[in-house]
């Protein structure tokens, strides 16, 4: 199997879509393994900037700024939801003294 | 030896940090671990923000997220006792082995997805395309996958010790450099691409609806997260 | 006056005094003024356009006599199209004159007949229903329009037969009447589907236009005239639809006089009419229609003869007219037809007012045997009652005579008629004359039989001046078609021929003067002489008239109307009964409620598993969002 080694080390777009492809995946892992609500909401964060990432990347490659607009609005967007987020784990916490997920099963059925 | 430039080299670097830091940040027991390398793992990306020439996104993204939101994070996770989880991730049950399954067929398909798409518009994956201007057409030029050189590379080993070229250098030293003026507010056309000119420029023209439409959402946001976090009797009760 | 607005208030004014009174107006018995006078008045409204429409009619030339509007196109699909059009012609300003004019008076008369009912205000907008429904039925200018109208009118009486509805009889008598009308109405569909795919329009002007060139044998217009014919007889209760009618004297009887008498039942007549052009053309239709015309007069004639409910000899004396109105349009006499039915419509319902009037005067006593001498107690009542008796039995210079005579005479000379057709006609009649002579006899002549509590009393002025001005009419109305042979001599034209000349088909007949002079002169002797006869019985010698006992299986028959009815319950609508039972047994519970629990127990299985997948378990939920988009991405790869 002939690899061009150059065409690895020399970068180009591919790069950074294969680099963000992989930081999401990661984030996903994480919202479906891990057990802590607060975790949960990190790797929301993790992924989000994976799209950042191509945003930017995009945008780059194609001289074009609007890019970049997104990306602004994605930061804005994420911000908000992971205050609400918190807030809401902050208010469950209050009520049962602990955020492991595998406690709340209500939906059940 | 290979060709390889300095920007290669930080982008790998930084890449291979911001993986790793990602990895910790899902592995790590402790919470705060993971939040603390969530927070490194978005300085790294802003430094690859900062090597695609998206400055204000680059600084954007260390002060709001890694220095807000991630503060936030660990705030709330200060705020918690969380002495007696114990989390087990890394036991093999079929489900567990079917999620990381699944995930990694789906990083591959994206992987894939991303690269067909890239070589579909391109033609050949390893082209180096000239860079375009702002204006053009999407459909009518290639993707480039090469960083449009901005300046080119001075061979040092190349020698200047000729007699007429070093007498134009000379004269080229005594030439007047004429600094830009600093009151002088660059315009459109002059402003670099990816600097906070154009990007304000664009936001506040094409995308002001959108603008005004996320700081009313922010409000919202703010409002909410105030009246879920709030305990019953409201501060002047004392809880 | 534009004639756009004149029609439109003509139609519109009774359909607002049904939504004023059926809507707004409170039921109870107090309101019967209040809705009897919106009632009354929208019906005197229309009256005027009506007029006032006759008036346009007559500065026309007579040869152009059409004043047609079109209002809006109402259907418009493929090669169908029927518009929404109202079209007053010479046919139609007669018809209009006697529902408006007629309808009017008996609402007047309503007022004082329901004013000790307790929903006086629902009877008067189905009364203004049924005008507004009647009006659209004779003014329509293409089948659709007048069968909108027909149905209505089926409504109408449907919902006044069975008005006092908390009675079961009384509701099962309204839906006897809706279902038999029904019949004839898939009938009347049928000829109008046929009238479509044959000529491709079902509009009136459009028809005259092109079936005065079609053939004369058993072909498709015959068909269809047969199918319209159907459809008649179950609207005008001839033979085998007629069974209806006398149970529709269940209503409160100023329904009978309105629908029963003078309007509803002639619709089937109007349409023959209307449509002349179409009948003429098919003789072998005609034929049927005089036939059975003639024979149901004859029938129901002789049902009447041993009837002992007031109403109900009324009932029968109108199937039997409405046999002679068939007859005469069966014989291509469709002016005569008309004519019968404008007298019969001023006697018939002068009778059931009359007769309301008894009934309500003897306190909801309805059996003549339990009457008697109530000339002297109700001397109004009588004496217009004495007009409308003498119209009906044809006495000379009544409305009833000339009209009648019309009617026999040409049945006798008409080339589609027959001397046999002449001779039930006269027996029809004499059997008219006896027993209304002994109608009479037994309610206002002779010894009263009344029952020493029952307070006998005239009716208020309110239901007398109608009663009044009918039997003025009933005297007079038939002086507009005074026949040649009379008129001649006297230099009377008939009003009523040249009138309606232009728009009917003209089926001449054959027969000389002294012809005619002769068959008038036989058919009123013949009448007196029964009538004398019952008079004779009823009053004189009221002793023969009790049953002899060889005679009294005959009697037996007769008086249970030859049981018909009960001949007609054990053929067709028990069996049919019990059809409906079986199949409803084994189809419906068997197999479409087996089906439709089949499908909805797989549902509910299927649910049943699915909500397994719902376990709370958020992460999963999230894994099954992943397999999705491994999917999505598997399917945009592969392209």
């Amino acid at each position: 199997m002939a690899v061009d080694f150059n065409s690895i080390i020399h970068v180009g777009l591919n790069h950074y879509l294969i680099l963000s492809a992989v930081l999401f995946s990661i984030g996903v892992l994480g919202v479906l393994m891990r057990r802590n609500a607060i975790v949960i909401l990190m790797s929301i964060e993790l992924m989000l900037n994976a799209v950042n990432l191509v945003f930017v990347a995009f945008s780059k490659y194609n001289q074009n700024i609007d890019g970049q607009i997104m990306v602004f609005f994605v930061m804005t967007i994420a911000a908000a939801e992971a205050a609400v987020g918190l807030a809401i784990a902050v208010a469950i916490y209050k009520r049962f003294k602990e955020v492991n997920i595998s406690r709340f099963e209500n939906l059940k059925g | 030896m290979l060709g390889i430039t300095p920007e290669d080299m930080l982008f790998h670097t930084f890449a291979g940090i911001a993986t790793i830091g990602a990895i910790l940040v899902v592995l790590v027991r402790n919470p705060i671990y993971s939040a603390l390398f969530l927070a490194l793992t978005m300085c790294v990306l802003g430094a690859i923000f900062f090597t695609l020439e998206a400055y204000f996104v680059s600084v954007a993204q260390i002060t709001v997220y890694a220095g807000a939101v991630m503060v936030l994070f660990v705030m709330v996770l200060m705020l918690f006792d969380l002495k007696h989880e114990h989390e087990d991730i890394f036991r093999i049950t079929p489900l567990n082995l079917s999620k990381i399954l699944a995930v990694a067929v789906m990083c591959g398909f994206l992987v894939g997805t991303g690269w067909l798409a890239v070589s579909a518009v391109n033609g050949n994956p390893g082209a180096h395309v000239a860079p375009q201007t702002v204006a053009q057409d999407l459909e009518k030029k290639e993707l480039p996958n090469e960083l449009p050189a901005k300046q080119t590379h001075i061979n040092p080993d190349e020698d200047f010790t000729n007699a007429e070229d070093a007498a134009l250098i000379d004269e080229a030293k005594k030439e007047e450099v004429v600094l830009p003026d600093p009151n002088v507010v660059a315009s459109t056309s002059d402003a670099e691409f990816g600097s906070t000119v154009s990007l304000s420029r664009r936001l506040f023209s094409k995308y002001v609806f959108a603008f005004e439409a996320v700081s009313l959402l922010l409000l919202v946001a703010i409002v909410g997260a105030v009246a879920l976090a709030k305990s019953k009797g409201g501060t002047h009760h004392g809880g | 006056m534009s004639t756009s607005l004149l029609i439109s208030v003509l139609l519109l004014s009774p359909l607002v005094g049904f939504l004023i009174n059926g809507l707004f107006v409170k039921q109870n018995n107090k309101n019967y003024k209040l809705a009897g006078f919106i009632a009354t008045l929208a019906s005197t409204v229309s009256f005027v356009c009506a007029a006032l429409l006759y008036c346009q009619l007559l500065k026309l030339e007579p040869q152009a006599r059409k004043i047609h509007e079109v209002f809006f196109n109402w259907i418009n699909v493929a090669d169908f199209k029927a518009n929404m059009g109202f079209m007053v012609d010479p046919i139609n300003a007669i018809m209009i004159m006697i529902i408006t004019g007629v309808g009017s008076l008996i609402h007047l008369y309503s007022v004082g007949y329901m004013s000790h009912d307790a929903k006086p205000a629902k009877f008067f907008a189905y009364l203004n229903l049924f005008l507004f429904n009647m009006l659209i039925l004779v003014l329509g200018d293409n089948l659709l329009v007048m069968f909108v109208g027909w149905e209505g009118v089926g409504l109408c009486s449907y919902l006044l037969i069975g008005f006092w509805f908390q009675d079961p009889e009384k509701a099962a008598a309204g839906m006897k009447a809706f279902i038999t009308n029904r019949i004839g109405d898939a009938g009347f569909l049928l000829g109008l589907f046929l009238i479509f795919t044959t000529f491709g329009t079902i509009d009136f002007q459009e028809l005259a236009k092109i079936t005065y060139q079609t053939d004369m044998g058993w072909g498709a217009l015959t068909l269809a005239t047969l199918f319209l014919f159907v459809g008649a007889t179950g609207k005008s209760a001839q033979i085998p639809l007629y069974v209806w009618l006398p149970d529709a004297m269940a209503g409160p009887t100023p329904v009978s006089a309105l629908i029963h008498a003078a309007t509803m039942v002639t619709a089937g007549i109007y349409m023959i009419v209307r449509l002349n052009f179409m009948f003429v053309a098919a003789p072998n239709t005609m034929m049927i229609i005089a036939c059975v015309g003639a024979a149901t007069a004859l029938f129901a004639a002789t049902i009447g003869l041993f009837q002992y409910d007031i109403k109900k000899i009324l009932a029968y004396s109108t199937v039997s007219q409405l046999g002679f109105m068939f007859l005469a349009v069966g014989v291509g006499a469709f002016g005569a037809g008309l004519f019968h039915l404008m007298t019969h419509a001023f006697f018939k319902a002068l009778m059931f007012l009359g007769a309301g009037s008894v009934i309500h005067g003897m306190h909801e006593e309805q059996d003549v045997r339990k009457m008697g001498g109530l000339a002297k107690k109700m001397p109004i009542t009588y004496i217009t009652f004495l007009v409308g008796w003498l119209a009906i039995i044809g006495t000379p210079l009544f409305s009833g005579f000339f009209s009648k005579d019309e009617i026999l005479w040409k049945a006798y000379s008409s080339p589609l008629g027959s001397k046999a057709l002449w001779v039930v006609g006269v027996l029809a009649a004499m059997c008219t004359a006896f027993y209304m002579t002994r109608l009479m006899a037994l309610t206002f002549w002779g010894k009263s039989r009344v029952n020493a509590s029952v307070h006998v009393h005239e009716s208020p002025l309110v239901m007398t001046i109608p009663l009044i001005i009918l039997a003025i009419l009933s005297l007079v109305g038939g002086w507009v078609g005074i026949p040649a042979v009379i008129g001649e001599h006297f230099h009377i034209p008939n009003i009523l021929e040249h009138w309606l000349h232009p728009v009917i088909a003209e089926v001449s007949g054959h027969g000389s003067h002294l012809e005619e002079w002769l068959t008038m002169g036989a058919s009123v002797c013949l009448a007196a002489l029964s009538a004398g006869t019952a008079y004779y019985l009823y009053v004189k010698r009221p002793e023969l008239t009790a049953v002899k006992p060889n005679l009294k299986a005959v009697h037996n028959i007769i008086h249970n109307k030859y049981f018909v009815d009960e001949a007609y319950f054990a053929t067709i609508i028990k069996p049919l009964v019990q059809l409906s039972r079986g199949l409803w047994a084994f189809v419906d519970v068997k197999i479409v409620d087996r089906t439709t629990y089949l499908i909805t127990d797989f549902v509910k299985g299927t649910g049943n598993g699915l909500r397994l997948m719902t376990n709370g378990n958020v992460q999963q939920y999230a894994l099954y969002i992943i397999f999705g988009i491994v999917v999505s991405l598997a399917f945009v790869f592969m392209r």
